[in-house]
């Protein structure tokens, strides 16, 4: 049984979550985000409709401690949840997603983790960013904002699952 | 018929994913106040663009009425033009009918020869049934329309023009208990005050008429144009039963002759002399 060993481990993302709310977004545009890590690394096989609800709760979690807008993070990270699976199908050999592995770059190799990472990122941030900004400014601005936190997040995001949270989920 | 599993696993997960993100966004709206207004936006131009499809329907199928109305309308004009022309011909001669035809032709177009502009509006949405009643319209800033203008049909006082997006505005419907509009009735004219009371929408309210003033069943109630909303002589209903008011004054039901749910286009009235009449009051106060 894994699954208290999965609490713990968004708990852990939870607390970096907010350290991160609380001293590392210092610029406006630059948002910080750990807590896609967390559904992004669940295991393969973990139930569609458990994930939505894990990014929904982490998500509001996240919001209300840190003292955002309730619903913000919950809403990107419901929407990583809900294509996880889709995304990581032409990834994944079929017979590898109806396992319980984790998805880790050690599972993987980082020429398929990578991509993972990046498409995850793209959609959390498209529904933050939206959500955040919602028409207040141009659409070329939403693309640089876009391209400079998936930068920043999907480098981080490898490094922190390399160096700690892979090992520790697989 | 039986959906297969994969189908109707897959519809599920879809709805579970719209009513966890619609759950968020409702969060969002009541938390966060730029977020709330900007969504509110992004739903009331949908919502614009559904009553104009909407009204599109509705004026397209009431379009036999509306020509029947015009018809009636213009039939009206022309008698009333032919009573004029037979008035001065009586009073003044042809020649000077002549004259004055001849100079009318030529200031046909020169909008400086009055005091009021007209712009035609087509109605988006209207509503009757409440006692706050409003239209919108589907001219806006940048067709000239600013606040406090008013809007008219042929048949009667729409109402005021209070808030101006870039290409709709928001009217305060006379169906309104807050509206009240300056009118005058009978052959003497008698000034009052025009209010709806929120019973019916074809019906409203004449106060404020002296005692002294008689006004018959079926005297036609017309906007006085002391107001800075509404030009002069619009007939607006037909007098029906008075009574007295306070002891005071004399209370006149009226019929009104528009019929409000029927409103297809309307005319914004926009007052040339009213800066000038402002400015002055403004100074002397």
């Amino acid at each position: 049984m894994q699954w208290p060993r999965y609490l713990i481990g968004g708990l852990i993302i939870l607390i970096l979550q907010l350290i991160a709310c609380e001293f590392a977004n210092f610029w406006p545009p630059l948002y910080i985000a750990v807590i896609p890590l967390f559904i992004i690394l669940l295991p393969n096989n973990t139930n569609t409709y458990l994930l939505m609800l894990c990014g929904f709760v982490i998500g509001l979690l996240t919001d209300a401690l840190a003292d955002g807008v309730l619903g913000l993070n919950a809403a990107a990270c419901v929407m990583v949840a809900a294509t996880k699976s889709i995304v990581i199908k032409p990834l994944v050999k079929y017979d590898a997603q109806s396992t319980s592995i984790a998805v880790s770059s050690r599972e993987f190799s980082w020429r398929k983790f990578l991509p993972l990472l990046t498409i995850c990122y793209t959609l959390f941030f498209a529904i933050y960013l939206t959500l955040d900004g919602l028409g207040s400014h141009s659409i070329s601005f939403f693309f640089v904002r876009l391209a400079l936190n998936l930068s920043v997040n999907v480098a981080l995001a490898y490094l922190l699952e390399s160096l700690w949270i892979g090992r520790y989920f697989s | 018929m039986k959906l297969p599993p994969l189908i109707y696993n897959s519809i599920g997960k879809f709805f579970f994913f719209i009513l966890l993100e619609l759950a968020c966004i409702l969060l969002v709206m009541n938390n966060g106040d730029v977020q709330k207004s900007r969504i509110m936006n992004r739903v009331r131009s949908f919502q614009t663009f559904f009553w104009k499809i909407n009204t599109s329907v509705k004026n397209y199928t009431n379009l036999k009425k509306l020509n029947a109305e015009l018809s009636q309308e213009n039939a009206k004009l022309l008698s009333l033009n032919t009573l004029y022309k037979e008035q001065i011909i009586r009073q003044q001669g042809e020649q000077k009918l002549e004259e004055l035809t001849a100079a009318m032709r030529q200031n046909l177009g020169d909008s400086t020869l009055t005091n009021y502009r007209f712009v035609l509006a087509k109605v988006v949405k209207n509503t009757i049934n409440t006692e706050h009643n409003y239209l919108v319209i589907d001219k806006g800033r940048e067709d000239g329309i600013t606040e406090d203008l008013g809007v008219i049909t042929p048949s009667g006082v729409v109402g005021i023009v209070r808030a101006v997006g870039a290409h709709y505005s928001y009217v305060l419907s006379f169906l309104n208990q807050k509206q009240h509009i300056s009118a005058k009735v009978g052959q003497s004219q008698a000034l009052g005050t025009l209010l709806w009371e929120g019973k019916n929408i074809k019906g409203a309210v004449l106060t404020g008429i002296p005692l002294s003033e008689d006004v018959k069943q079926g005297d036609i109630v017309y906007t006085s144009g002391s107001s800075a909303f509404f030009p002069p002589d619009i007939p607006v209903g037909y007098a029906k039963t008075s009574t007295i008011e306070d002891g005071i004054h004399k209370r006149v039901d009226v019929e009104l002759i528009l019929n409000y749910s029927t409103i297809d286009y309307v005319i914004v009235v926009k007052d040339l002399a009213r800066a000038e009449i402002e400015a002055l009051i403004n100074d002397n106060r």
